[in-house]
């Protein structure tokens, strides 16, 4: 038995050494330019959030595909999901696209859409971002076809519309109530983020006339943990007597709407005090609108070359 | 049917033996990882990281910043840098990418950080291993579990007289088993 045991495993390891060579076939080339339009997202264990990020695409497909010059429009996640960035831009290069445009579903800068992005399309080769990438079990993948990358949604007035009317939703009574923004985070960019935390904090006073705010993280730079955003949400209740939360998150992850700013609004124990719905910036018919519209602008422009 | 306490207990010491010997290095590194993963709040278990300020001056005016600024002040520097390019993700910052790193600049305080990547090789390829890289080797990842479950079973019939399960083993037993289902008691409340 133990010899069967050891040939199982001598067989799988010489399985696993055999690799799968990955060829770009060569896509037919007639000189015609084909545009392919690519969503993406930053992907989740949730089957909410994808399901949200990609109705994007279900929302936007219609007018997008209107525009002549479009040839597909197709969704892919950065990390954690199939379809990834890889696998969609293998699949443009192998039906013979010449052009993509990348559309990125995500807040603002960050190692993700500076870095990571751009190193997996090929448009950016550090070997220590590929390596990086790498670890994360993210392909990189450097496709023939020309990418443009168009920017992120913090680009427009949109997210401040949008944070606005939410805080409007909970609110009763503003003189008496704080709003407390909860968002991801980014250590490389900590600045960024907090100059747009502090840019719709001032778009919600002008909309609402709540004037005190808070800021915290819940992403990996404060390693998930609930700690600053209940902290954050007590600094609030010190000084006024109501308090809102407001998720400044693309989609619904039970993980961050529920878990993290869940339990961290249990843990202030004064939840009589706060107003929460764990919502999120998606669905939003402006947001969609903005994706047609810088689309078809990047898709319009590589069309008159 | 009879318990032949012989036969089953010879097979069981020399399966135990041999599944043991067959799967030390694989223990190894699983353990090893399983540490370095287990820390990942404290340092990052596949790369070194090695963070310096440095001294790079460029225009506070990203317009006027240009590949000849940048390579000029990398050879003020003096440091081997493999240059592959720069970008910047807004009117405040320049990052400038090397080969095994990246210079991010901000162009308002001046200030630069270096931050240099490099693998740590051999624990970086068994954190691969342990975090599971798919494929086959989650089936072979998968046998090794499950000799796992077997090597945990069949040790507690190894030993005989009075450090056998049935007397000294099973305080031992029930102690890791009490501590385990403490802990997971004081994470669910």
């Amino acid at each position: 038995m133990l010899r069967y045991i050891l040939g199982m495993i001598i067989g799988s390891l010489l399985l696993t050494s055999c690799s799968q060579e990955k060829v770009n076939t060569d896509s037919a080339q007639d000189g015609t330019q084909k545009i392919g339009v690519l969503l993406v997202s930053h992907g989740s264990h949730s089957a909410a959030w994808r399901k949200m990020l990609f109705a994007v695409e279900d929302s936007v497909k219609s007018e997008i595909m209107k525009n002549k010059s479009v040839q597909d429009i197709r969704s892919a996640y950065m990390e954690y999901n199939e379809p990834s960035i890889a696998t969609r831009m293998k699949e443009f290069d192998e039906e013979g696209y010449t052009d993509v445009v990348i559309v990125p579903l995500f807040l603002t800068v960050s190692a993700h859409s500076f870095d990571d992005i751009p190193t997996i399309v090929g448009l950016k080769s550090s070997q220590s971002e590929i390596e990086k990438l790498k670890q994360e079990r993210i392909e990189v993948y450097k496709s023939k076809a020309n990418i443009k990358i168009t920017p992120l949604l913090d680009f427009t007035e949109i997210l401040g519309k949008n944070l606005a009317n939410r805080v409007k939703q909970l609110s009763e009574n503003p003189a008496e109530e704080g709003c407390i923004l909860v968002a991801y985070g980014d250590e490389e960019y900590n600045k960024e983020w907090t100059a747009l935390m502090n840019k719709m904090a001032s778009v919600i006073e002008v909309e609402t006339g709540i004037n005190e705010f808070s800021h915290s993280w819940c992403g990996h730079i404060v390693h998930y943990e609930t700690e600053p955003t209940t902290s954050a949400i007590n600094s609030v209740l010190d000084k006024k007597k109501n308090a809102i939360v407001m998720p400044v998150l693309v989609a619904i992850d039970e993980m961050f709407q529920g878990q993290i700013i869940g339990d961290a609004i249990d843990k202030t124990n004064k939840k009589s005090r706060i107003k929460y719905k764990p919502d999120s910036i998606l669905p939003d018919k402006n947001l969609e609108q903005w994706v047609i519209e810088i689309t078809n602008s990047y898709v319009n422009d590589i069309a008159k070359k | 049917m009879e318990i032949k306490n012989g036969k089953y207990y010879k097979l069981n010491k020399s399966l135990h033996r041999d599944i043991g010997y067959l799967f030390v290095f694989m223990t190894l590194i699983y353990s090893i990882s399983g540490i370095a993963i287990n820390h990942a709040k404290d340092w990052n278990p596949d790369f070194y990281v090695r963070k310096e300020n440095v001294e790079i001056k460029l225009p506070k005016n990203v317009n006027e910043i240009n590949e000849n600024l940048i390579l000029n002040e990398l050879d003020r520097i003096g440091e081997n840098f493999s240059y592959l390019m720069y970008d910047s993700p807004n009117s405040d910052k320049v990052k400038i990418y090397f080969k095994d790193g990246a210079i991010m600049c901000d162009l308002e305080t001046g200030k630069a950080e270096l931050e240099r990547v490099t693998k740590r090789h051999l624990l970086f390829e068994m954190n691969w291993l342990h975090r599971n890289p798919g494929g086959v080797w989650t089936i072979v990842s998968d046998i090794f579990a499950v000799s796992l479950i077997f090597l945990s079973i069949s040790g507690m019939f190894i030993m005989k007289g009075r450090n056998s399960l049935k007397r000294r083993g099973k305080w031992w037993v029930g102690a890791g088993f009490v501590a385990t289902i403490f802990f997971m008691f004081i994470i669910m409340i």
